[in-house]
């Protein structure tokens, strides 16, 4: 019961004006950023990041985690309505949540998606409150070496589970070898600086991810202006209370899928590099799979607007756990929060739950109110951000570029910073046309430095021998996981060679 | 006829991707190789790392090179409709002359005049309206990041010889 109590203290924490304040400012935000096409919650957070300096580290966190938790809500509600999914991880929920929309079931779908969402981060948030102790004992005897393969885990992740391996490679590079731009931390020798004193700062990733991601999807929506036309759907935005019990009925009558996938999200989002996306994906060919009625899917099953949507949020909350205790961020999202604890004078590891207690389960505690507090504002609220899907284009567009300009030079006063926006949104623009992620990237930009310290030390360590990483028990294990996951497009393709050469010979035998 | 730029592929856009992506592999490959990309007196030398990635780099870009432009290429055209181009340059040049416009004249002036611009000529506001909303921006701006979080923000060039407050 020792987790209870600690809980108790961030509850107790929590229960200050101020704090409860932020926090459902950041969820408030975080709903309007999930609605607002061209800007994701990853965007909303980046450009925050630079204010949250100026306030004390525990109303920071829960705003931006804020922010987070709201932007899952909000993103809900624009994939159902227009077919227009706000964020990544909202795709999958579009599959029947559009079909039902469609139908003149909007309310239903999106009550439903609302109490799910809810459902599936309360699951998780219990899950979160007992996990992390054990957890954090664990990480407490990782060395060098173990931080180098839970890293190569992450990465491993993202090659095993993403598109094409090819480019999530590139990606992953890239951010490395951004991160490495400057002094280097060991032998304080410049590198690839190319004899600019301006390089030799290095490369912040705030204005990368602001650039990547807020202007890159500005410019990107600005190419696909001429396919998506909001009509006057906006009206269908009405909950009534029919709608609600009726969302609450249909999550209750399910609730052994929307647990399982609560369950599933979760541990595909402790994977560090995993995070919420795959996760809802999972949970849709989960539930379709043990549906009696597969056949349904696709067209408005009730189902695959539950299973998706307990699985992201259930993922957002799990990605946060080996931020937190191993300073290992398992979403973009993620990696930048970890960024701001850092900014805040904290450093993510275990220590941290013996050192700031206060500031770990005030954390905690303000995963359930965040959800609560959502969650009653989607119920009655709707309409009104609905509503806000109507402010024209012409003023939406240009507030948010010049949210973007704002976000990267408050980070260090730099106007250099500025022009970076504008090239990586260029860049973000053309990789998110190409369809190169662009989470590895920031992931490997944010642990560039940890990661090449982690490799440093274990190799000064063993004497430079790469042998180290297997010799040890703990590290080991978790090495060997890292080489399949990073071996498994190659052992997939080998698979389906192999079938198809069965296959011929088969047909050729007849 | 259609021209050039509705007949450019997804192969061709990649096919430029990679390029620079090589060229940019060399690059810092010899940079890395400079640094020295083996085992110092004390541990790996500074290239080390770098050296690593940059091979990685490389290798990644020749495996898209092989999947997307050999294996299967996607030969839809990059634009579908010029329509989109000119939409994604109608959004995009505003942006960067605010950039430069910010340079000189500070963000608060630059993105006023940016969201004025562009109300009245994207959005088809009306001239007052689109002035409104270019001095409202500013002056909500100027009250959190000024007033309530003191927040430095880039100052126009009049701002250092102390003739406008901002």
């Amino acid at each position: 019961m020792e987790a209870f109590d600690l809980l108790m203290t961030g509850f107790g924490a929590l229960m200050e004006p101020s704090r409860l304040g932020f926090m459902m400012l950041g969820v408030i935000l975080g709903l309007l950023v999930g609605v607002l096409p061209g800007v994701g919650g990853t965007t909303g957070v980046a450009i925050l990041l630079p204010i949250t300096v100026f306030l004390e580290p525990i109303s920071a966190l829960i705003m931006l985690a804020g922010i987070y938790w709201g932007s899952m809500y909000g993103g809900l509600i624009t994939s159902i309505l227009f077919g227009v999914p706000g964020n990544p991880w909202s795709v999958a929920v579009m599959f029947d949540g559009r079909p039902l929309a469609k139908q003149g079931k909007a309310g239903l779908a999106m009550a439903t998606g609302f109490w799910v969402s809810f459902f599936g981060a309360i699951i998780a948030s219990v899950l979160f409150t007992f996990f992390a102790v054990p957890f954090a004992e664990m990480a407490l005897r990782f060395g060098p070496p173990e931080m180098f393969a839970v890293l190569m885990i992450a990465f491993g992740t993202f090659i095993g589970m993403g598109g094409s391996p090819g480019k999530t490679v590139v990606m992953i590079a890239a951010g490395f070898l951004l991160s490495t731009v400057g002094l280097d931390v060991v032998t304080g020798a410049p590198r690839l600086t190319f004899d600019s004193i301006a390089l030799m700062q290095g490369f912040h990733f705030v204005p990368i991810t602001i650039g990547l991601f807020g202007l890159g999807e500005v410019l990107a929506n600005a190419a696909e202006r001429y396919k998506v036309q909001i009509e006057e759907v906006t009206r269908a935005a009405k909950l009534g209370l029919h709608d609600i019990t009726a969302g609450a009925r249909a999550v209750l009558k399910n609730f052994w899928l929307a647990a399982g996938s609560a369950l599933l999200g979760f541990v595909t989002g402790i994977l560090p590099g995993a995070g919420a996306t795959p996760a809802s994906f999972m949970a849709y060919g989960f539930a379709q799979k043990i549906s009696r009625h597969p056949e349904r899917f696709g067209k408005g099953a009730i189902e695959g607007v539950l299973a998706p949507e307990a699985a992201n949020n259930a993922a957002g909350t799990g990605a946060i756990l080996p931020m937190l205790v191993l300073g290992i961020p398992g979403s973009p999202t993620a990696a930048i929060l970890m960024a701001g604890v850092f900014m805040w004078g904290f450093i993510p590891g275990p220590r941290l739950f013996t050192e700031q207690p206060e500031f770990v389960w005030g954390f905690i505690a303000s995963l359930y109110l965040a959800n609560l507090g959502a969650l009653v504002i989607c119920l009655t609220a709707t309409p009104l951000l609905a509503m806000m899907l109507r402010t024209p284009y012409a003023i939406l567009a240009p507030v948010i570029v010049v949210l973007c300009f704002v976000g990267a030079y408050a980070i260090q006063n730099s106007f250099l910073d500025i022009w970076f926006v504008l090239i990586f949104g260029v860049i973000g623009f053309i990789l998110r046309r190409l369809d190169y992620p662009l989470a590895p990237l920031i992931v490997a930009l944010v642990l560039g430095a940890s990661t090449e310290e982690a490799l440093r030390q274990s190799l000064i360590m063993s004497d430079g021998s790469m042998l180290i990483f297997f010799q040890r028990p703990l590290s080991a294990p978790i090495m060997v996981a890292a080489l399949l996951l990073f071996m498994l497009p190659l052992i997939q393709m080998a698979v389906r060679r192999y079938r198809r050469r069965q296959r011929q010979e088969a047909s050729a035998g007849d | 006829m259609t021209p050039i730029w509705l007949r450019t592929t997804y192969r061709a856009v990649e096919l430029g991707a990679i390029v620079c992506l090589l060229v940019l592999g060399v690059v810092l490959l010899s940079e890395s190789i400079e640094l020295g990309p083996g085992w110092g007196e004390s541990g790996p030398q500074p290239g080390f790392f770098p050296f690593l990635l940059t091979v990685l780099l490389i290798l990644g870009a020749l495996g898209v090179l092989y999947a997307s432009v050999y294996r299967q290429p996607d030969l839809r055209p990059f634009f579908e409709v010029s329509q989109e181009i000119t939409d994604l340059l109608r959004v995009g040049i505003p942006i960067i002359a605010t950039v430069i416009v910010i340079r000189w004249l500070g963000l608060y002036v630059g993105s006023g005049l940016y969201l004025a611009f562009f109300m009245a000529w994207y959005g088809r506001f009306r001239w007052y309206q689109a002035l409104a909303g270019g001095i409202l921006l500013p002056i909500i701006m100027w009250l959190t990041l000024r007033e309530g979080f003191n927040i430095p923000m880039p100052m126009s060039m009049f701002y250092r010889s102390g003739i406008l407050p901002f």
